[in-house]
Formats: C-alpha cells, sequence, structure tokens
C-alpha cells in the first residue's frame, strides 16, 4: 500500500510545480482584493477575549506563553493572507516542540500540538493551496523515506508522525495519517486509529486511500473500541451509501457490512453495554403504593449516636459545617453497596441486607462527634468507589478525623472481606499526597487526582489496581480555593470524573472541564468558564439560630452527565448550568440555576436539577419545563429517573412525580420519616435509599419482573423495626439499631 | 357709681351665682348616686380554623420564577382540594413580585452592612393563601386535629411554607423563637356572643349596686348611665412592646386563639344607679 503511494507522489509532484506557478500569478492578481479582506479576517482572529479569560478565576491550566507568541505571529501573517510569513513562523514551532498548550479563543485551552494542527487543517481554500505549494516537495521527500519492508517500523512512525502534525495538508498527508492509523490499530489503540483515519476522511476528502475503505477500518476500530453506538450509525450509513461496492481486505474483495457484521459477531460483547442492566433506572417505574415491603434496614448511625450528634451540634452552633445533614457517599456493584461513613466503609448485600464486612465500628465515630461540626476537614472529600474485585475508598484515619488538614488517604479494600490491601500511605511516591474526587476505574488501573498537603496543585495519577503503585502522573492544574463553611479556612475544590466513550472528562468544580484522552493520560482540551467566586467578600457573622445556607445544608456537589454526545454539568458553588458539544467542543448553551443546585439526571429530553424542589429543563432550549417544591432537608441531591416518573428521597418519603409534568403520582413514606432524606438509587431488584441515619431497601413494585439470582433470598419482612438481617457479629448488634 | 358700671356688677354677680349653683347641684347628683363595674362572660366554641400559607417561586430569571410560582400554586391546591373536607376553602390573597436576597445580603443587612454580591439576585413571585375550615364547633377534638394534621401533611407535601413568618427575620432569630403558630382558631357568630355577654354585664352590675345600696341603706334607683369599658385609671402609663410577630389586628382577631379551647366573649360595663330619696318622688 505505501508503495503505491508512492509511485503516485511523482505526478503530485509536478502538478504541485504549476500549482505554485499559478498561485504567485493569483496572488499578484489579487492584490487589491487581499487588502481589503484582512481587515476583517484580522478582526475575527484577534484574540480579543484574553482580558476576559483571565478574570474568569478559578482552576488554571498552565499555558505554554512562549509558543504562543510565535503562533500569534503565524495567525496575524494568515489573517492577512500573507502566507509566506505566516509558514515561516509555524515552521520556528517544530513537531517535537510542540508540547505545551495554547488558548483557543472562547476559554478553550487545548495542546500546542492539537491546536497547531488544527488552525493548519481548516486554513482556508487559498491558505491550503498555498500550504501545499509550499511544503507538498519537503513532505514527500520526508515520506520517500519510509520503506515498506523496513526493519525499524520506529523510525517510520517517528517519519509519519513528523509529516502528519508538519504538513498533513499536502498531498501525502493522508497516507501518513492512514500509516499512523495501521500502527496505532496493531498496537491496540483503536481510538487513535479511529482519529487518524477520520481525520484523512474530515481533511482529504478526495483521498486515493478510497473513502469506503476508510471507512470500514474505522468501523473495525470502533468495533474494537466497544463504542457500539458509532459504531452502529457508521455501519448503517455504509450500507447506504456504498450498496453492491466492495473493498479489498487482506487480499480478498468483501462486501463491507457483511464483514464488519462477522467481526461484529466473532467478537461477542465488544459493543460493550458498560454493565448497564444491572443497574438499569429505566426499569423503575410508576409510583410506590404505601404497602410497598421495606427488605432490610440497616441503621449506622445508632438512636446514641444521633443524640451525641445533634448535643455536639448544638454547641458548635457558633460553626456548623452542615455534618448534621451529611449522607455519606457509596457505589454499588452488583448486589453489592458500599457506604463510606466519615472514613468507615462498610458493605452490605442488597438482596438480603446482611452487613458482609466493615473496615471499623461504627460507634468508633462517637467520641469524634464532639469536635465534628467545627473541624477543618473538608466531609466532602470522602468517596467510595468499586471496581473488579476491589472497593476503592478516600478516606480519613477515624483517629485523624479531626486533624488540622489531615491528608485524604486511598484505601483498596477487598470487595468479597473487605480486607485491606494497601493504602496510599504505604505507596512511596503517594506518602504525603491528599487524595480528592472519586477515583476512576479504567481496567486494571485507576485515575485519580491528589494534592500536596495545604497545597491546591492538582496531580492526575494512573496507578495499579492491584498494588497502587503508580504508573504515571502528570500536573493538572492549579484550584482557586474556596470557602463553603463558616469561619474556616478555604478548601480545595472536589472535582469528578465521567468516562465517556472516547474521553474521560474532568470537571474541576471550580470553573474548569478537562477532556483527556480514554486513558486519561493527554489532555485533549480544557474548557474554562467562570470560576467560583473569591470568598474575601464573604459576609463573616452570623447568628447563633441563623438557618444553616443551603450550599452547606444540601451539601450540593458538582456534576456531569453525557447524553448523545452533549456534556451537561453544573459546578458546585457555581450559578451555571451548561450544555457542551463534546465533539467541538462548543458550548451549546449555558443557563442560571441556584448555586445550590445540583444536576441529578437526565433522559433523552430533560436534565433534572435539585435544590429544595425538582427543576425538569428541557435540554435543546434550556428552558424550565416543570418545576416542583420539595421537603428537602439535607445532602444526598439525588434522584432516579425512571422510565415515566422520577423518584426523590426527601425526610417526608419518597416522591413519586411524573416525568413530563411533575404531577406528585404518590408520596411512598417509608421507613426513613426520621432521617434527612438523601441517596437514591435502584440496585438489582432494589430500591436503595441512604440517609443520614441508615441505609433502607425496598422491593419496588417493578422487581416482581426481574429474575433475580439464584442466591436471591426473600427479605425477612416488611416491617422495618424487625427487617434488618441479624448481623454476623455481636458488635454490629450494638450498632445496627433498626 | 355710674349706673352702666353698677348693671355690669350686678350682671357679674349673677353669673357667679349661677355658676355656684350649678356646680352644687352637679355634685349633689353625683353623690347621690351608684356607679359600679359589671363584667359579662360567654365562652364559647370556635366556629372556623384559619391556617395560612405562601406559594413561593424564586429563580434567577423571571420567567423560572413564574413557572415555579404556577406549578407549586397549582400542585398546592390540587394536594388540598384532593383532600375533600367539607368546609374546607383556599383563598388567594394577592400575588406580589419581590426581589428576593441571598442569605449572604440578609446576613450582611443584618450587620448594617450594605448587601454584597450578585445585584441581580433572585427574582420571588410569591402569594399567601388563607386555608379556612367552618363548622369546626360541631366537631370533637379527634376530628378536629386529624382534620387539620390533614391539611397540614397535605401542605407541606405540596411545598406550602404553612404558617405566617415574621417579617423581621433578624428579630426571630436573636430571640430563638423558630416556632410559628400554624392555625388559627377563630369565632363567627360573636355579635350574638356579645348581646348575651351584654346582658350579663348588666345583670352583674345591677346585683353589685343593690348590694352597695343596702349596706348603705338607699333605694337603688333607675339606671342613670353606661359606659362600655373599664374605669379610667390615674398615673397608669402606657408602655407598647414592638412586636414583629404581632400583626395589624382587626375585631375578629380579638376573639381568636391559636390555641383549640374555648373563646371567651368578654364584656365590661360601667354603669351608674340613681339612688331614691325616701318619700322622694
Amino acid at each position: 500500500m505505501i508503495a503505491a503511494t508512492r509511485d503516485s507522489h511523482r505526478g503530485r509532484e509536478l502538478l504541485g510545480v504549476v500549482a505554485r506557478m499559478v498561485y504567485v500569478l493569483f496572488s499578484f492578481g489579487c492584490l487589491s482584493t487581499l487588502a481589503h479582506a484582512q481587515v476583517i479576517v484580522a478582526a475575527q482572529v484577534g484574540d480579543a477575549s484574553d482580558e476576559d479569560e483571565k478574570n474568569l478565576g478559578g482552576f488554571q491550566v498552565q499555558v505554554d506563553d512562549s509558543m504562543a507568541t510565535s503562533f500569534k505571529d503565524f495567525e496575524r501573517f494568515a489573517a492577512r493572507k500573507d502566507w509566506e510569513k505566516a509558514f515561516r513562523a509555524i515552521g520556528e514551532i517544530p513537531s517535537e516542540k510542540r508540547v505545551g498548550m495554547l488558548k483557543a479563543g472562547g476559554g478553550m485551552i487545548v495542546p500546542a500540538r492539537t491546536r497547531i494542527w488544527q488552525v493548519v487543517a481548516e486554513l482556508p481554500a487559498e491558505g491550503r493551496e498555498a500550504f501545499r505549494v509550499f511544503f507538498d516537495a519537503k513532505a514527500r521527500e520526508l515520506l520517500s523515506h519510509i520503506d515498506a519492508d523496513d526493519a525499524e517500523p520506529v523510525a517510520d512512525i517517528k517519519i509519519a508522525r513528523q509529516v502528519y502534525d508538519e504538513y498533513f495538508l499536502t498531498s501525502v498527508g493522508d497516507d501518513a495519517a492512514n500509516l499512523l492509523g495501521d500502527a496505532a490499530f496493531e498496537q491496540g489503540d483503536f481510538r487513535g486509529a479511529e482519529r487518524y483515519w477520520r481525520a484523512i476522511l474530515d481533511h482529504h476528502p478526495n483521498t486515493e486511500l478510497g473513502e469506503l475503505r476508510i471507512q470500514v477500518k474505522r468501523a473495525m476500530a470502533l468495533l474494537r473500541s466497544g463504542r457500539g453506538r458509532q459504531y452502529a450509525a457508521l455501519l448503517k450509513d455504509i450500507e447506504q451509501r456504498f450498496p453492491g461496492e466492495t473493498v479489498v481486505l487482506g487480499g480478498t474483495d468483501v462486501d463491507p457490512a457483511t464483514f464488519l457484521k462477522s467481526l461484529q459477531s466473532d467478537s461477542g460483547l465488544l459493543v460493550v453495554e458498560q454493565d448497564s442492566q444491572a443497574n438499569d433506572v429505566t426499569i423503575a417505574a410508576g409510583s410506590l403504593p404505601a404497602e410497598t415491603p421495606t427488605a432490610w434496614r440497616l441503621q449506622y448511625l445508632s438512636d446514641k449516636g444521633k443524640t451525641l450528634m445533634d448535643q455536639s451540634v448544638r454547641s458548635n452552633y457558633w460553626y456548623r459545617n452542615g455534618v448534621e445533614t451529611y449522607v455519606p457517599p457509596f457505589t454499588s456493584l452488583g448486589s453489592r453497596l458500599i457506604c463510606n461513613w466519615f472514613g468507615i466503609v462498610f458493605a452490605i448485600d442488597t438482596t438480603t441486607g446482611k452487613l458482609l464486612w466493615r473496615s471499623e465500628k461504627f460507634d468508633k465515630l462517637h467520641s469524634q462527634f464532639a469536635q465534628m461540626p467545627h473541624s477543618q476537614t473538608n466531609i466532602e472529600q470522602f468517596a467510595v468507589v468499586a471496581g473488579g474485585d476491589t472497593v476503592l475508598a478516600i478516606s480519613l484515619n477515624t483517629e485523624r478525623l479531626n486533624n488540622y488538614r489531615e491528608p485524604f488517604r486511598l484505601v483498596a479494600y477487598e470487595l468479597d472481606t473487605g480486607k485491606e490491601r494497601w493504602k496510599s500511605e504505604s505507596v512511596g511516591p503517594l506518602k504525603n499526597e491528599s487524595f480528592i474526587g472519586q477515583p476512576l476505574i479504567l481496567g486494571d488501573n485507576l485515575l485519580v487526582t491528589t494534592h500536596g498537603r495545604n497545597e491546591s496543585k492538582f496531580t492526575l495519577r494512573s496507578l495499579k489496581l492491584s498494588d497502587g503503585s503508580e504508573n504515571w502522573s502528570k500536573e493538572l492544574g492549579t484550584a482557586s480555593q474556596v470557602q463553603k463553611s463558616r469561619r474556616y479556612q478555604q478548601q480545595n475544590p472536589v472535582p469528578v470524573f465521567l468516562q465517556t466513550d472516547d474521553a474521560v472528562l474532568v470537571l474541576t468544580n471550580n470553573g474548569a472541564l478537562i477532556a483527556l484522552d480514554s486513558l486519561g493520560k493527554e489532555i485533549q482540551w480544557v474548557l474554562k468558564f467562570k470560576g467560583p467566586p473569591s470568598s474575601s467578600g464573604n459576609n463573616m457573622f452570623w447568628y447563633g439560630n441563623e438557618p444553616l445556607e443551603d450550599v452547606i445544608a444540601l451539601h450540593s456537589q458538582g456534576a456531569i452527565v453525557e447524553e448523545q454526545g452533549v456534556a451537561y454539568f453544573k459546578e458546585a458553588c457555581s450559578n451555571e448550568l451548561f450544555a457542551v458539544d463534546l465533539s467541538g467542543p462548543k458550548v451549546l448553551w449555558k443557563r442560571p440555576v441556584a448555586v445550590e443546585a445540583v444536576l441529578a439526571g437526565a433522559d433523552e429530553e430533560r436534565l433534572y436539577v435539585l435544590t429544595r424542589e425538582i427543576m425538569a429543563f428541557d435540554q435543546e432550549t434550556q428552558k424550565l419545563q416543570w418545576s416542583r417544591r420539595l421537603p428537602i432537608a439535607g445532602g444526598g441531591l439525588s434522584a432516579i429517573v425512571g422510565r415515566d416518573t422520577v423518584y426523590i428521597f426527601t425526610n417526608r418519603g419518597i416522591y413519586c412525580l411524573d416525568k413530563q409534568n411533575g404531577t406528585k403520582k404518590s408520596i411512598f413514606r417509608g421507613a426513613d420519616l426520621e432521617s434527612n432524606g438523601g441517596w437514591i438509587e435502584v440496585v438489582g431488584d432494589r430500591l436503595v435509599c441512604v440517609s443520614n441515619m441508615a441505609v433502607t431497601a425496598y422491593r419496588p413494585p417493578w422487581s416482581d419482573g426481574i429474575s433475580t439470582d439464584t442466591t436471591t433470598q426473600p427479605a425477612a419482612t416488611s416491617d422495618p423495626a424487625t427487617s434488618s438481617e441479624p448481623p454476623e457479629s455481636s458488635d454490629i448488634s450494638e450498632d445496627t439499631s433498626g | 357709681m355710674k349706673p352702666e358700671s353698677r348693671l355690669r356688677r350686678t350682671l357679674l354677680l349673677s353669673v357667679l351665682l349661677s355658676a355656684t349653683w350649678l356646680v352644687a347641684t352637679t355634685q349633689a347628683e353625683e353623690k347621690s348616686g351608684i356607679t359600679v363595674m359589671g363584667v359579662g362572660k360567654v365562652d364559647a366554641k370556635p366556629s372556623i380554623v384559619e391556617l395560612t400559607g405562601t406559594i413561593n417561586g424564586e429563580a434567577e430569571l423571571a420567567g423560572d420564577a413564574v413557572t415555579k410560582f404556577r406549578g407549586n400554586r397549582q400542585s398546592a391546591i390540587e394536594a388540598i382540594e384532593a383532600l375533600e373536607i367539607v368546609g374546607l376553602t383556599i383563598e388567594g390573597t394577592g400575588v406580589s413580585v419581590n426581589s428576593a436576597m441571598t442569605q449572604q445580603q440578609m446576613q450582611a443587612i443584618m450587620q448594617g452592612m450594605p448587601a454584597q454580591g450578585d445585584s441581580a439576585g433572585k427574582l420571588a413571585v410569591s402569594e399567601p393563601l388563607k386555608l379556612t375550615l367552618v363548622g369546626v364547633e360541631d366537631m370533637d377534638t379527634e376530628q378536629l386535629l386529624e382534620t387539620l394534621v390533614k391539611i397540614v401533611d397535605a401542605g407541606k407535601d405540596s411545598g406550602i411554607v404553612i404558617g405566617s413568618m415574621p417579617t423581621n427575620m433578624n428579630y426571630g432569630y436573636r430571640r430563638g423563637n423558630t416556632r410559628t403558630p400554624l392555625a388559627k382558631f377563630k369565632l363567627t357568630n360573636v355579635d350574638e356572643l356579645k348581646a348575651q355577654a351584654y346582658e350579663k354585664a348588666i345583670a352583674d352590675a345591677r346585683k353589685q349596686a343593690e348590694r352597695l345600696a343596702e349596706i348603705s341603706e338607699v333605694k337603688l334607683g333607675p339606671i342613670t348611665g353606661i359606659r362600655e369599658g373599664n374605669l379610667p385609671k390615674n398615673n397608669q402609663q402606657q408602655v407598647v412592646y414592638y412586636n414583629p410577630y404581632m400583626q395589624q389586628q382587626d375585631d375578629s382577631d380579638q376573639f381568636t386563639s391559636t390555641d383549640l379551647r374555648d373563646i371567651t366573649v368578654s364584656i365590661t360595663l360601667q354603669v351608674d344607679f340613681s339612688i331614691v330619696e325616701d318619700g322622694g318622688e
């Protein structure tokens, strides 16, 4: 294939010389027209928003200023259509120097390599032609060093990479991209391979490599990388646009659709559904009748503990960090639910309600309650996630819960037994790091952010799930600290990860959304927007009986969801809800919402946002469709967006609202009326509610249609007072009063 | 002496004499009567219960605030009507549109400092609702409580802020007053009860006067005057304390209780009786 490509280069060389002559003549003939065009284009290219971007505050990503200067020269000359100077300027930034970050306007910051490549690839027709005239010969000369039978493919790849980065618009740019795509595919980097092949189709529409052939390769890459939706769409497109056409693959003429379908069936479950069946919330439908049985209830905060907590809050009314309305984070995996209650991690079998294991006794926290309301600890930093056979918790040693700025540690437990596998304190480079934000498990590795004690510079780390050893780390940026609770020093924002089909998104909760590649290693782009307000202007006076500010009482957290290639997010401490088209990326819209609002869910049409009311926004128009006031009293703002119903767990029961208009279908009082409400989730055939006191599971009506596994046991009784499964050991019974 | 000056002196003397006679006559009349205070009390069960609630829609965008207000109002009214309680009516008392302050802005104002932050603020659309339940006197306590609980529950479930909030939050916070009455029990047949109380007050006054006359060995004559209210007392300073919870009261508020108990209609009359001289008339 490469040899054939090189044959065609001779013809292209001749064409290039002719084109160059035509270009020179054309340039002289059009001088007067260019003079006029310069003004208009220069105004478009001018970066007038630089100053505005500086004032955005919040998360700061380091930008390469020296490279930005050279790049601005290019943009200036390109705007004037002074191509010779423009290309000379870009020539001063060779491929190997394009390693920093550059601003791309509109709050976007992208890697220099991407930014320069993108700007060149999107030159106007005249600029593209000029580019070819100037660089075609050099690119072809470079690519000619590649030999198909070369024993050193690494060197070939390096050359192809240089051609792709610096001379993609030349007549051999598509060949270089194709070569890189093949190499990436062979190395298992299917997403990278798809990107290279897509670039050919986007920027070399008349490629001699053949569109059908490239599309088939793209489809294979999509299939291999498990991006089922894109694969299905592309397969459909191939079937419609190339009916009856064949393509030569491995020396054989094949029908592309048949070939791809056979690949799909051979690969079994390569079209990954992300274990969506396990906790499929769309099975939730209809209202919960009053007789909905309680499957089990586990009270982790005993009555004695509650009394101590209340006393502590009353005694420390002057401070108050919202500890009394805090609902612990939880995660679920299969039929297990795992909570992290101020560092005590415990797992429950959601089918039986049996407490499988816990890291410590629940009442160990009682002695800490007295200090907790005025502790410096950022209680929003506790996190838990499970993957494979491991549970990861971001925790503090309960003994040091109220220590001044005690670093949060990452601890790995065995999912089945709760046995501690490793902890960050024992891993060399992580010893002094404080972990922040729920880790993201990617296969055998995990992605997590850390910062030094008393620092706000965030480092992104990839660790091995098995032992916590570090694969790599890189600086992500510097956060602007935020003061939320009363009379306390500022705290770092807690970032949130979201894995999409081809990227990992990091919502900083500090005025930036960062897109990483699928492995989370390389930054693809950063979208900067208004950061949290400076704390300097905040009032520092409170009255004793003053109600807690909503943002503290509701423990508002940032959240991000992705629907059909659009990321919707709302940061903590921000009053804006965003919709960003990830393919651009491009901000589709943003709208004001309350600072304490939390993006609780989404379906195909709407976004559901919670404060002390639930609001449904139209995804397309950003218009508020309906809202309903709810008796929400504490943290754990969440909603199950079911097939036709939205379920919210409040301190007056579970509200079942019609998705279309918010009309109340029913209020199921349940067994947690003494709590503040909190998280709600469908776990298998159970509807699980996690409050500030207990974890309760119900058997919803829709569970009758779900086939449970063979280990499923019927719930003991529907009476919450007696329904908790007997604990495994006597000490548990002391703590669980339910 | 000139005849004009003599005439003037005679006229002056006549006026003085007349005045002296008038004063002497008045004093003689006051001394001849008996004045007593009569009190008449009638206890009655309240006949209506009033609950107040507030529907609120608050948002950064005016359009959102209106959508929220409409949604909350509709759901609240539907929830109350769904109870199908006989004699329960809902009455809106007027929509108001206000600029809502953030909690931080409120705190700043409490401190006498200018409100900081986003000047655009939020917009609040709100409407106080009056929920009135009639026919309470025919219900027993259990039945009434059950009905009230249903209304309050439905109100809370549907997002109505039940109970009237003090207009001055600072006052409440500083005094630790976090309780506000949810329901007010009222009388409706006040005129009828007042008439009964008047009769009782007159009877009470006559009884007292007769007793005084008997002790004084005089004969009680007819009533010569009636005044409503207590006798004025000398040297009494009236101190009015500022209380933001105390709203402007109308006549019906006098016969209102925040507790479920009998309400007393009390009338105090000052009644003057004449004394009939022996052999007189």
